[in-house]
């Protein structure tokens, strides 16, 4: 009975941390698209233009072969983008007349829809044909050489910078998408490693610093840090509060000491680990669980194991902690209750 | 955000012990009576790691016990009191982002982001990247850091710091005190440590850089640093001196790979400090390590602000070339 409702509560805690959210109404994509068009359009005229200014294919037919590779890309890309914004009827923000509608539904089809719009793949994404064609581009615009005659010609930095505005426009926008993520990074760095995480004791650094940092869950990814901490901590401020054995309240309150092994799951959803009191009861930084290995007799400061042993589990929301022990002794199983901290700080 | 008022910017990243003790704000004062009527045109900004090695120092409560011995309990014969605080600071500082691989790559998201803003800011003030001119001035454990973040920024297209796709190039990198070798010659015997250091890389130490092709089609490197410049004391051990003794094995060179002409090096006397002895030097890093002065002006071969009064004259025409 009391292992089902174990079951039960661990179940509703797993639902609450891993449930997927309901899917936010996928923003209307149809400005972005415009604009999408528009930008494809104005990086095709900018470079055409500075392929002119140069006679690029007189100068570098290496690089006036490369540029016209890209340049077909992006305008297969706008041709079909411009189709599908016609034939969906969602050209809003934008003249409809600019917009061809000789794109049959095959180049529309052709398209991948989630690269443009809000997706927003087209200007931040690597590897795909469109992605290699921007960054050529851009390269191309770059290029120190080519760089050197486009201002010989125009005169003026200004004049250049003018002209290669689209592409700058591309780079504010990936700049941005940095800054951002990046910003998720130090703030889920934060939540694992920051004020309100758990403490770590001598053997959990060790083994979480160095050994750990290359397995998955617990290794960094390029979002950040992986969810995961190593447990394994001597506990003895768990406060006996059931007899679940017995089937009563203790009558006295007693302390009891145990080793814990286990896992920390650190929360990075937004909204989880806030530094109030309040915010760390309702959405934690973390949560735990995993299992124990307690005294034969209560007391505080026992050696787990020692003169007989009761095995059980433990788990946490946050600071609050409860555990179960006497999987091997039902008669003195008991349900205990702690908080998150080291009692000798630096050992335990 | 700051407004630039010409294509010119620098950023300031301090070196090994307490941040709180490093005054960006004085840099820049200083900075900016150097540049003297040019001082408008720049742009300041200052990086500051070390809240996160302390935030990884506090989590690891076993390490605050490392840094108490370290401060109580190393004698030194002759001297009173203990070196302590800055030797302890300079190991956990060096320690966590060399040894630790979540703390490293907190620090690089950390420092990359301020490279983003600094071009973001630069873009939003009407100079592109292909147009800005940033210096970038770092000191001992900040050259660390800066050798390893200017290469991710030159092979990860993702964070928009690219030198050939995104046309940033750092006008100046001022390495004062650079343990860049130091590391690589301690680290590259250390099988343990993570992966991905790149001063640990096959070869000599380089240039960060993005392959490109010249107008032939044939490939060439783009190397994001226009001047690179390695200053160090020659009684300064972090800069890979050692009583006046150059040591190959912890003296960064970066040699020249065309199109890079390589770094140029500056090795500052500091005879005047009088030091000829471990004992000497021991008791010199003891006075400034009792003051709590971690890199302060007074007779600290290690000492930023020295680094920065030695080579004033320098500065200026480096920042405005």
């Amino acid at each position: 009975m009391d292992l089902k409702r174990f079951g039960l509560i661990f179940l509703w805690l797993g639902g609450l941390i891993f449930s997927v959210p309901s899917m936010a109404r996928e923003p209307d994509k149809i400005p972005t698209l415009d604009a999408d068009y528009q930008l494809i359009s104005s990086v095709i005229d900018s470079v055409s233009k500075l392929e002119n200014l140069i006679a690029l294919d007189s100068i570098s037919p290496y690089w006036s072969g490369k540029v016209a590779r890209q340049l077909a890309i992006f305008q297969g890309n706008r041709e079909a983008l411009s189709g599908y914004i016609v034939r969906a009827g969602k050209a809003v923000g934008a003249d409809k007349s600019e917009h061809s509608n000789t794109a049959n539904w095959k180049t529309v089809l052709r398209l991948q829809k989630d690269t443009f719009g809000a997706g927003n793949e087209a200007w931040l994404g690597f590897d795909t044909p469109f992605a290699n064609a921007r960054d050529t581009l851009m390269e191309f615009v770059n290029h120190p050489d080519l760089r050197v005659k486009f201002l010989t010609v125009l005169g003026s930095d200004s004049s250049l910078n003018s002209l290669t505005r689209p592409l700058t426009e591309i780079h504010l926008m990936q700049l941005e998408a940095g800054i951002a993520r990046n910003e998720e990074k130090i703030r889920r760095y934060k939540i694992k490693y920051g004020p309100t995480s758990a403490r770590l004791n001598l053997l959990e650094t060790a083994i979480n610093y160095w050994v750990l940092q290359k397995v998955p869950m617990f290794r960094s990814t390029e979002n950040g840090p992986g969810h995961l901490e190593f447990i394994a901590a001597y506990s003895t401020a768990y406060l006996v509060m059931y007899h679940t054995g017995l089937g009563d309240f203790a009558s006295t309150p007693a302390l009891t000491s145990v080793f814990e092994c286990g896992f920390r799951y650190y929360v990075f959803k937004p909204g989880w680990g806030g530094e109030g009191i309040l915010d760390r009861m309702i959405k934690p930084a973390y949560m735990t669980f995993g299992g124990l290995l307690g005294t034969r007799d209560d007391g505080f400061l026992r050696l787990p194991g020692y003169h007989g042993a009761r095995w059980g589990v433990f788990g946490s929301w946050g600071d609050m902690k409860l555990a179960w022990q006497g999987w091997n002794d039902l008669d003195h199983s008991q349900l205990l209750v702690s908080r998150q901290f080291q009692f000798i700080p630096y050992l335990f | 955000m700051k407004s630039w008022t010409s294509s010119r910017a620098v950023l300031f990243v301090h070196g090994i012990g307490d941040s709180t003790q490093v005054n960006y704000q004085s840099m820049e004062l200083r900075l900016r009576e150097i540049l003297g009527s040019d001082s408008g045109k720049f742009a300041y900004y200052g990086y500051a790691y070390d809240k996160y090695n302390d935030m990884f120092k506090d989590k690891a409560q076993a390490t605050a016990t490392l840094t108490k011995a370290i401060r109580d309990h190393i004698p030194v014969e002759g001297i009173e009191g203990p070196p302590g605080n800055a030797i302890a600071e300079f190991l956990l500082d060096v320690l966590w982002p060399i040894a630790v691989a979540d703390a490293r790559l907190l620090i690089q998201a950390d420092y990359i982001k301020t490279l983003q803003q600094m071009v973001k800011d630069g873009i939003a003030s009407g100079f592109p990247a292909a147009d800005q001119k940033i210096s970038i001035i770092c000191h001992s454990l900040g050259c660390f850091q800066t050798y390893e973040i200017l290469h991710r920024c030159a092979n990860e297209p993702l964070e928009g710091l690219t030198p050939a796709t995104h046309g940033v190039h750092f006008q100046n990198v001022i390495f004062m005190a650079s343990p860049v070798q130091l590391i690589r010659t301690i680290a590259g015997g250390l099988t343990l440590l993570p992966k991905g250091l790149y001063c640990l890389q096959n070869g000599p130490l380089r240039a960060p850089s993005q392959t490109s092709t010249d107008l032939n089609g044939t490939a060439f490197e783009n190397y994001s640093v226009r001047n690179w410049i390695s200053i160090a004391g020659d009684l300064d051990p972090v800069g890979g001196h050692w009583l006046g003794k150059k040591l190959k094995s912890f003296y960064m060179d970066v040699p020249a790979r065309a199109p890079f002409t390589g770094q140029q090096s500056f090795i500052d006397d500091e005879s005047l400090f009088n030091v000829h002895t471990l004992k000497d030097w021991v008791a010199l890093v003891t006075d400034i390590a009792q003051k709590k002065s971690v890199g302060s002006p007074v007779n600290d071969p290690h000492s930023w602000h020295e680094y920065i009064e030695r080579h004033a004259t320098n500065l200026k025409k480096w920042l405005l070339a």
